[in-house]
This record gives structure tokens, C-alpha cells and sequence, in this order.
């Protein structure tokens, strides 16, 4: 039986730690707010920016075009290359953890997405130090990392991603560039999201989408896609930094308040047995003077 | 019939504006370039300059930083870098800026990468300020 000093230190622990995850629920909550204002302001941009693309694809790929099928327009990031050796894998962790199942189910998604292609060559991009670690630490190399981004996220990091990214893409061994994130859903829910980053694909659905018109170019169309293509994939970059950003912090106020409410529970079923030992140890007092007593008369 | 012209502004930060307007003029890459409704499908590049969007008596001017703009099935979506209402604009910091990137030109050799950010940056000040330049004939100090 443990003695009542060692459960009242063990109170005392089972405190302290609940007021560090209090205290990292609160913060988490405080910097989640900021964090979701951002990705509720930047999912307009990408979404506007993909219906742009989704329009331009359709009237790139729909054979009625009045253009000549040689100068039908091809573009690198748009070439599917099947078949090709090999394919890229953006994982985007968090830096730290502390936030539930949120690194271990992307980290094992990614794991899952390499196992299914044994024959290709991945190369693995990595933003966040979770993911890193983790591959370094199985010996996997990592092609690039991105570690610390998060607590200044800014479009400059996408910019940087991106233009990685498409270098790497340019390489004509290249077939694809996957990409795993947590998608932010609500504070209590985060949607792990596997996709294709590039080629740039059509979204919507083909019958849904707006009908194709013939646009009027201003510089001429080559020019103009050259300049658009790359902007699209940097704001779908952000787009994803910032879902994971928001994710990653309402990941972390769950599991602290989780962290937390399991604390209360503890410390109250320890109370509740010390309280018992201590009386307990009063009555087998009592019952021992009273007997002490009893026998001196 | 007076017909209007739905115009969304969308940045990576925000979605700036969002508005039925009766006409927009922009900076567009070979020139200015005038939207009225019923204007033709239409993709053009942004460079830095001014957006004049005129909603019956009154306009709005706004900086943006390049970027694009589309007009689809009569509606406008302009996409860019940064959106700045002239309110928003800070005029000191524009002319730092300014400055910055004029001694950045005249210092930097060579570099042909480092040359166009400055260049870049100059073009974004510049913008910033003919806003403010705009905005100040049309209300003359009293």
C-alpha cells in the first residue's frame, strides 16, 4: 500500500502537468484563431485561381478548339509523363508535436504511398521537422527540408517551395509530385488530403464545370500561361501551408484539452483513494486506543 | 436597363473586394485597359499600377502589384499579389521603398536576378504612390 506522503506527491505531479497543458491549450487556441482568420482569407485565392485553371484546361483539351492540332498549346507543367522512373512526395508536417495522431497519420500515409510504389524512385520534400526526423531517422533521404516555417508563415515560403518543386519537376524522369497534408476542417477535425500537386489537373468535374469559351489574351497566350502556371501551383502551396498550419494548432488544442480533462480525472480518483487510506489509518488508530483502553481497566 | 459589372479582388492573404461596379480600369500588360459590363471573355496579365473602379459617382482606387484578371461569362475576378485600398496605403513607407530599390539599381551589378527584384520593387512603390498622387488631385487640399 502506498504510503499517503507518496500519493500526495504524486498529486502534486499529476498538477503541474495539468497546468502545462492547460496553459499550451490556451495557446494553442489563441494562435488557432489568428491561424484560421488566414486560411479562411487565402482559400478564396486558391479556389478562384484553380476555377481560372480548371476553365483554361478545358479549353486547352477540348478538341473543337479553332486551333490547328500542332499548335495545340503544351505546357511542362502540364505534360503527364506516365510511366516515368520516378515521383516526388511533399509531406507537410508540423514542427512539433504534443498534437495527437496529426504527425503519425501523415507520417504513415507517406510510408503507405512509398510501399505502393516499390519500383519508382520517391524523393521525398519534407516541410516540418516531424516528417524529417522520422525519415532521417529510417534512413530514407530527404530531398529538401523546411523546417521552422510555421510560426512565420508568410507567401515568400510558398514561393521558395514552389520554385523547388518546379525545378525538380522539370526533370523529365519525373512523372508527378504528390503532396500529404492535414486539411483544417473545424478545430475539432482535420482531414488527412492525398493529391496530385503537378501535372496541374483538371478539379471540377468536366460536367459541371463552366462551359469553354475563347479568351482574349493580353500578351499573347504562350506568355501569359508562362507567367500564370507557376502562380497557381505557389497559391495551392500556401493554400496547403496554411491548412496545415490552422490544423496543426486545433490537433494540439484537442489533445491538450484532452491532456487536460485526463489529468482532473486522475487527480481526483488519486484523491479519492488517498482520502480512503487516511481514514482508514485514523480508524485503525482510534479502534487501537480505544482497545488500549479498554484493556487497562 | 443599367447593367453592373460583378467584380470579386482576390489576394493569397485576402479576399479584398467583392462588389456589383460599373466599370473598372486596369493596368493591364501592353496598356490601360477599360471593363464595362458585357465585356468579352477575356485573361490579361496585371503590372504594378493603379485599379480605378468607378460605382456610380464615386471611385475607388486600389494598388495592386501585378497579377491577373479575368472576365468570364460577364463576370471580373481580379487576382493579385497585393491589393491595397489608397486609404490603406502607407505613403512614407512607399517612398522608403522607393528609395531603397533606386540605390539597389545603381549599386547592384551584374546580377541579373537581384537587378529584377529591385526593379520589381521599384515598379511596386511606384504604383503605390501614383495611387496616392490620384487620389489627391481629385480632392485638393482646401
Amino acid at each position: 500500500m502506498p504510503s499517503l506522503r507518496e500519493l500526495r506527491r504524486k498529486v502534486k505531479t499529476i498538477r503541474s502537468t495539468q497546468q502545462i497543458t492547460k496553459a499550451m491549450k490556451m495557446m494553442s487556441a489563441a494562435r488557432l484563431r489568428r491561424a484560421q482568420n488566414r486560411i479562411l482569407g487565402a482559400r478564396p485565392f486558391a479556389l478562384k485561381m484553380q476555377e481560372l485553371v480548371d476553365d483554361l484546361l478545358l479549353q486547352l483539351t477540348t478538341p473543337s478548339d479553332n486551333d490547328s492540332p500542332d499548335s495545340r498549346y503544351q505546357h511542362p507543367l502540364l505534360t503527364m509523363r506516365r510511366g516515368a522512373r520516378s515521383r516526388g512526395l511533399l509531406l507537410v508536417t508540423a514542427d512539433k508535436g504534443l498534437c495527437g495522431s496529426f504527425n503519425t497519420s501523415l507520417i504513415r500515409n507517406a510510408i503507405e504511398f512509398i510501399r505502393e510504389n516499390k519500383d519508382r524512385k520517391i524523393t521525398l520534400f519534407c516541410v516540418g521537422r516531424k516528417g524529417r526526423d522520422f525519415f532521417r531517422r529510417a534512413g530514407y533521404s530527404v530531398k529538401n527540408e523546411y523546417i521552422n516555417i510555421f510560426t512565420k508563415l508568410s507567401f515568400a515560403h510558398a514561393e521558395l517551395l514552389g520554385r523547388d518543386l518546379m525545378d525538380f519537376y522539370g526533370n523529365p524522369d519525373v512523372q508527378d509530385i504528390t503532396v500529404i497534408y492535414n486539411e483544417f476542417k473545424s478545430v475539432m477535425q482535420q482531414r488527412l488530403v492525398r493529391e496530385t500537386l503537378l501535372p496541374l489537373s483538371l478539379h471540377t468535374n468536366p460536367n459541371q464545370a463552366r462551359p469553354a469559351v475563347g479568351f482574349i489574351y493580353e500578351p499573347r497566350r504562350d506568355l501569359l500561361l508562362e507567367a500564370l502556371f507557376p502562380r497557381t501551383v505557389k497559391a495551392q502551396i500556401f493554400r496547403i501551408l496554411l491548412e496545415s498550419a490552422a490544423a496543426e494548432l486545433g490537433a494540439r488544442m484537442t489533445a491538450m484539452e484532452n491532456a487536460t480533462r485526463n489529468a482532473a480525472e486522475m487527480i481526483e480518483s488519486v484523491t479519492l483513494y488517498m482520502n480512503k487510506i487516511r481514514q482508514g489509518t485514523i480508524t485503525k488508530e482510534i479502534s487501537e486506543l480505544i482497545a488500549g483502553a479498554e484493556a487497562l481497566q | 436597363m443599367t447593367k453592373t459589372l460583378p467584380l470579386v479582388i482576390v489576394t493569397p492573404e485576402k479576399s479584398t473586394l467583392e462588389d456589383h461596379v460599373d466599370s473598372i480600369t486596369l493596368p493591364a500588360f501592353e496598356g490601360q485597359l477599360g471593363i464595362l459590363p458585357g465585356h468579352a471573355p477575356l485573361l490579361a496579365q496585371l503590372q504594378p499600377g493603379p485599379v480605378l473602379i468607378r460605382k456610380g459617382d464615386t471611385v475607388q482606387t486600389l494598388a495592386v502589384s501585378g497579377g491577373f484578371v479575368e472576365v468570364h461569362e460577364g463576370r471580373v475576378a481580379i487576382f493579385a499579389e497585393t491589393a491595397e485600398m489608397a486609404e490603406e496605403i502607407n505613403e512614407q513607407r512607399a517612398r522608403q521603398a522607393l528609395e531603397r530599390a533606386r540605390e539597389e539599381i545603381h549599386q547592384v551589378k551584374g546580377h541579373e536576378e537581384d537587378l529584377s527584384q529591385a526593379r520589381a520593387s521599384m515598379e511596386r512603390a511606384l504604383a503605390r504612390l501614383k495611387v496616392l498622387d490620384g487620389l489627391r488631385r481629385k480632392m485638393p487640399r482646401s
